[in-house]
């Protein structure tokens, strides 16, 4: 079986590699002057001292490592981590760390619902029933009283299963690599309402583990303490012709005493585009954002009991579909059951 | 006066984002391969004349050289490999396997949906050059000889769609809420 993930990486690697034997060999035929005045990083020196012994001095500076306890609180060493999570993804409001999501666009009758566990990874994830909207993407399931049904989805040995309770249906489709990107491809689709969207977990601890959030203080969030950690990274787009560029900014909000996740919120934008054919382009982006509000998140230990929360048993016996994929391929190949 | 830039270090941050943006503006693995890497190509050249002092304005300048080429392709309708052979920079070849792998991590499936629903807005001869190459993954001459027209004006078909459709290949990359 091909793991796409590490084919990915290995391509990255040897170009990579070749470019910096080609970067050297260029560098060597020109004469280099780099001129980086002893001054200047002095300066910056003293500068970085200053502000560290004025910070460490401060009132209400930072007493503990707080996104080094973030990191911990999300890392899943040998345990399950299970999190109920409200998605909500629409127009934005407020600016800096009060960013809101002011109305879903694809409501949903209850939160998401994760366990997951890695090395290997495994998960499962109960999706609720949506509430039949035109923003919602990707909805499946029937549209009886204007729901879509609940979805519940299980990732594990490179195979993915799904049951759609209302159709009674089970799938399964096996040949997926569990590399580097899995869980969160295939999570992050669960998450309805966007056209690619990501597990949160798994986006908080690469954020963390690069250094990008920077911590904002303290604060209450629906009457609970919290510290909260944002950040902000421009973002560069043609628009109406010419290159505009803003700002992307990230909000996470974590439990001031154990550091689990209180609520994430990210900016975005939906494109305006008007004209037609080869008139078309993009005249502005309408500010949006996704939000994710947890409702619940603990780990526990996993063990033979635990364990059967990454699988999915149906309350009755449902009909299977089994489908394969194929070494290479992208779509999944459908073999009869 | 000369400076210059560490490619590796900008390779190591950019290279990932890079590639699967032009698999995403391209919606064609082995066009954005060319492109990916005759822009790293054009940045080591390029570096003594880069005057960029932070890390910021260095990533600032390397998409510039990204928009620039493919703007280029779109304008031609082929990608140029100038500066590879100027530097004797090679790329590793692309298996079948490494194509679909840069498709599954650009997300190409969910982008050709997109794609398929946008070209409503086309002309009906560049939506079909359009279709044949970038939907039904057809090469180039055999998209030529569906159409009845010569390779190089099939390529610059599919480039002239691709161009047009730039206003709805760009906000496909806006929701993404991975960091890079």
């Amino acid at each position: 079986m091909t793991d796409q993930p590490d084919r990915y990486q290995e391509h990255l690697d040897a170009f990579g590699a070749s470019l910096r034997t080609s970067a050297l060999a260029h560098q060597a035929l020109r004469p280099v002057v780099t001129r980086r005045p002893l001054v200047a990083a002095a300066g910056l020196a003293l500068a970085a001292l200053i502000a560290g012994v004025v910070l460490g001095a401060s009132p209400g500076s930072r007493s503990v490592d707080v996104l080094g306890q973030a990191q911990a609180a999300l890392a899943t060493g040998g345990e399950l981590v299970h999190y109920a999570v409200r998605e909500s993804d629409g127009p934005s409001t407020g600016t800096g760390i009060e960013l809101r999501v002011a109305r879903d666009r694809c409501p949903k009758t209850g939160p998401v619902e994760v366990w997951q566990a890695t090395n290997p990874v495994r998960w499962r994830v109960v999706r609720p029933a949506l509430v039949r909207s035109p923003g919602c993407r990707g909805a499946r399931g029937s549209a009886a009283d204007g729901l879509l049904g609940e979805q519940h989805y299980a990732f594990a040995d490179g195979t993915l299963t799904r049951y759609s309770p209302e159709e009674d249906r089970l799938t399964i489709t096996h040949g997926y690599g569990s590399g580097r990107g899995s869980t969160a491809e295939l999570t992050g689709g669960m998450f309805p309402g966007k056209t690619r969207a990501v597990e949160p977990l798994m986006m908080l601890r690469r954020m963390l583990a690069d250094g990008m959030l920077v911590e904002k203080g303290e604060r209450t969030v629906g009457g609970r303490p919290v510290r909260t950690l944002s950040q902000t990274t421009e973002q560069r787009r043609l628009i109406n012709g010419k290159a505009s560029t803003w700002d992307q900014v990230t909000v996470y909000d974590v439990d001031a005493e154990t550091f689990a996740p209180v609520r994430i919120v990210r900016s975005g934008g939906i494109p305006i585009i008007r004209g037609k054919g080869a008139s078309l382009r993009m005249v502005g982006v309408r500010p949006t954002a996704t939000q994710f509000d947890f409702e619940r998140y603990e780990r526990m230990p996993l063990d033979d009991v635990t364990r059967r929360l990454l699988t999915i048993v149906p309350s009755r016996p449902p009909t299977v579909t089994e489908t394969g994929r194929a070494p290479g391929q992208n779509a999944p190949e459908r073999r009869r059951p | 006066m000369a400076r210059t830039i560490d490619i590796d270090a900008l390779y190591r941050r950019h290279g990932d984002e890079l590639l699967r943006w032009f698999a995403r503006r391209t919606a064609d693995t082995q066009t954005a391969l060319d492109l990916w890497a005759e822009s790293f190509a054009q940045a080591v050249a390029a570096q003594h004349r880069c005057r960029a002092r932070d890390d910021q304005a260095r990533a600032a300048w390397l998409w510039a050289i990204a928009h620039r080429q493919l703007a280029r392709y779109l304008r031609r309708g082929y990608a140029e490999q100038r500066a590879m052979r100027r530097i004797g920079l090679e790329r590793p070849p692309a298996d079948q396997s490494l194509l679909a792998a840069i498709e599954h991590e650009a997300g190409l499936d969910v982008l050709r949906q997109e794609l398929a629903t946008a070209m409503g807005t086309l002309t009906p001869a560049i939506h079909q050059a359009v279709r044949l190459r970038v939907v039904d993954g057809l090469s180039y001459p055999e998209v030529a000889r569906r159409l009845s027209i010569s390779e190089p004006a099939a390529r610059a078909r599919v480039s002239r769609g691709l161009h047009s459709l730039a206003g709805v290949l760009d906000p496909l990359t806006l929701p993404e809420v991975l960091p890079s």
